[in-house]
């Protein structure tokens, strides 16, 4: 599923596909000294290596890590000013003139890394009116902590 | 015995300070001058002196937890005692490493920093519901070097591999800086209740240690009951001394405690008291297999 999702963006070889391995639905990058630990041990890891993504419902959601990888090859970028930035991390679409700059020539349906400067904020879709639909974002991080927190918060207040 | 009397009697003081946010600077993502890039956001940072990568924040016109710099990964909420475990451990990039209580995570990614992101980091969490929290610290952190298991760390000692430094960031009661009801909530609270765990996880520590490898003990708790007395106990029943931290903050550890004579060597630990080191309550101890 990892590498459809990386097909997306380029044809470059960004993670060597010996090194990748998956946990359930989650998916990272090994070193083979860290696959030999995790082979050792009686127990199966929850967390090894790089975190690639996580599959869910059917599509793949990259990590950060692969985020930048895939920042760093040869794909289709646009560029937003900052308080565009700060409204893509809260889930919003990338309207079209808080774009600053594109890179390689972003059409209509193209899979697009959103960048803030040198930061990859996530993904979108071109849209007909130029506007880049909101796929993924690093705020994702936040909302998952926050309802991690409330689950914890419940759990604690159930058992006290 | 309330615990100003208890804390006066061990030679402290129960002293609210005002503390300021701290956060730590991770430069397994940071590449970019990050302070200066706050700086230009109006954000007031002052470096901490005696923390490697910590910065106090005088004044943020937002929420830091909130920010790009947060959500990349460049930064990370960080208590700066809560620092200083780390730099006792010393992590160098050739190093096998255990963290034996590893959510949420904090730690475990400082200890990735400084090997960085190199040699092999195992971390340990017991508890279930805190796995997604050490999960997504580890991911936001950019940590690569790290294999985390939701097990019991105090019976791991099976495991065929051992280590050349342990970190025990032992469960424990906290201290009073930590909230506002903390002393209301834990007035009648016994504060021996996680003795247990910490001594297993000291002893399930040393079998997995390599010949002079070291552990850092450390709790943010202020009571003796939890950490020099602990120590006392793991330097009369376990192979291991008690050495130096090399630190230049906080008190020496105690060696008389409520009329108790302790191992001279609990004096090398290092104690935080709030009002003296302006961080929160903390304890540090380094223990070397013999």
């Amino acid at each position: 599923m990892i590498e459809p999702f990386i097909q997306q963006f380029t044809d470059e070889r960004i993670v060597n596909p010996n090194d990748v391995y998956e946990l359930g639905e989650e998916v990272f990058s090994v070193t083979p000294n860290l696959f030999q630990i995790g082979k050792d041990l009686p127990r199966k890891p929850v967390f090894v290596g790089a975190f690639l993504g996580r599959r869910k419902k059917g599509y793949f959601v990259p990590g950060i890590h692969l985020l930048d990888l895939l920042a760093k090859s040869k794909t289709k970028k646009v560029f937003v000013n900052n308080k565009a930035a700060m409204i893509f991390v809260y889930g919003k679409n990338v309207l079209k003139q808080s774009i600053t700059k594109s890179e390689r020539n972003p059409k209509q349906g193209d899979w697009v890394l959103v960048m803030s400067n040198d930061d990859c904020l996530g993904f979108g879709v071109v849209q007909p009116d130029g506007t880049v639909r909101n796929v993924f974002d690093i705020g994702d991080y936040l909302r998952r902590e926050r309802s991690t927190k409330k689950y914890l918060s419940f759990h604690h207040k159930k058992s006290s | 015995m309330t615990f100003a009397q208890k804390y006066e009697k061990i030679g402290g003081k129960l002293v609210q300070v005002n503390l300021k946010p701290t956060i730590r600077l991770n430069t397994l993502r940071a590449s970019a001058n990050i302070p200066d890039r706050l700086a230009a956001k109006n954000v007031k940072l002052s470096k901490i002196p005696f923390a490697k990568h910590g910065y106090r924040v005088e004044s943020s016109p937002f929420s830091l937890g909130a920010s790009l710099e947060y959500l990349r990964g460049y930064i990370t909420p960080q208590e700066a005692a809560s620092q200083m475990p780390v730099h006792v451990l010393d992590p160098k990039p050739r190093d096998r490493i255990l963290d034996m209580a590893a959510a949420p995570g904090v730690k475990t990614s400082q200890i990735a920093q400084w090997m960085e992101n190199k040699g092999e980091l195992v971390a340990i969490e017991k508890n279930n519901l805190r796995v997604p929290s050490l999960k997504n610290n580890l991911e936001r952190l950019g940590v690569t070097n790290c294999i985390a298991f939701n097990t019991d760390a105090s019976k791991v000692q099976d495991w065929r591999i051992s280590f050349d430094k342990i970190l025990i960031d032992a469960p424990c009661m906290g201290n009073y800086m930590q909230s506002k009801d903390w002393l209301g909530k834990n007035m009648g609270a016994d504060f021996k209740k996680n003795n247990p765990t910490q001594k297993s996880l000291l002893a399930a520590a040393v079998p997995m240690l390599k010949k002079n490898g070291s552990i850092v003990y450390a709790t943010c708790s202020l009571e003796p009951e939890e950490n020099e007395m602990i120590i006392d106990w793991a330097l009369r029943e376990l192979p291991v001394r008690c050495v130096e931290t090399g630190l230049q903050i906080g008190d020496p550890g105690l060696t008389s405690v409520f009329g108790k004579n302790l191992t001279k060597e609990v004096s090398n630990c290092r104690r935080f008291w709030p009002y003296k080191t302006q961080t929160e309550g903390f304890f540090i101890a380094k223990l070397v297999k013999k």
